[in-house]
């Protein structure tokens, strides 16, 4: 038996809710290239010093800082969202209620995350406009 | 426990991924710890047992929550099933190869 393991799209009416149902997917395969990228540059501390560094202050620094905190949003919002997707597993919160408040709760959550993220991450005097 | 057949891939991407909460809370920890570090404090920190064990921990786990999400999205997505069997292969095995590389290389700098 080969059969899809969820709702094919193109019978099914997108909603708000089944926005963030794909995004929790696009998110998991986004960090999949996040978490790689990542590994590479603390492997990357092991081999060659000298490039850690280059690759820090790469464009100004602002790519290096831009990339962790795309890496921060996208897994703020697959953790939140996977908190919700295993309390459906776990036989609860099917009323439409409940989905479509949860859903703006954890955007919400994601925006605050997000909002950390960039205070801690984003270091202007890390940033090099002309270098 | 037996579970029937099909549920191992639901069962287990949902087991690991409860798993991934705290552990992944900890690498978001950890990535604040090393901001704008250089190499050498990120290994000294990396020689700890508990940041190293964890850091391997982590690995492990992405590795196969990643493979288990990945081969769910190409079940769905690709109808031909020779494809879907291939895909499915070459996703373990650049896992498995860059997530055992990864270990060895930390588990080696703790050992050091």
């Amino acid at each position: 038996m080969r059969r899809p393991l969820s709702p094919h799209l193109q019978v099914y009416k997108l909603q708000f809710t089944s926005g963030l149902s794909i995004f929790h997917r696009i998110s998991g395969v986004c960090l999949i290239a996040f978490m790689m990228l990542g590994f590479a540059y603390i492997a990357l501390a092991y081999f060659d010093k000298t490039m850690f560094i280059r690759i820090q202050k790469y464009a100004g620094g602002w790519v290096y800082q831009v990339y962790w905190w795309k890496f921060h949003t996208f897994f703020s919002y697959h953790l939140f969202n996977g908190i919700r997707h295993i309390y459906w597993d776990l036989g609860k919160g099917y009323h439409i209620d409940f989905v479509e408040k949860s859903a703006n709760i954890i955007l919400l959550l994601t925006m605050i995350s997000s909002f950390i993220g960039a205070v801690y991450i984003f270091d202007p005097s890390q940033w090099r406009l002309f270098s | 426990m037996t579970l029937p057949h099909g549920a191992y891939q639901w069962f287990w991407t949902r087991s690991v991924g409860v798993l991934l909460i705290p552990v992944g809370i900890w690498f978001l920890w950890f990535l604040a710890q090393i901001k704008n570090k250089d190499p050498a404090y990120i290994l000294n920190i990396l020689q700890n047992p508990f940041e190293g064990f964890m850091l391997i921990f982590l690995i492990c786990l992405f590795g196969v929550h990643s493979y288990l999400g990945l081969k769910e999205v190409t079940i769905d997505y690709i109808t031909n099933s020779r494809t879907q069997t291939v895909l499915s292969w070459v996703w373990l095995i650049f896992l498995i190869t860059t997530s055992g590389f990864l270990i060895l290389m930390v588990g080696r700098n703790i050992a050091l």
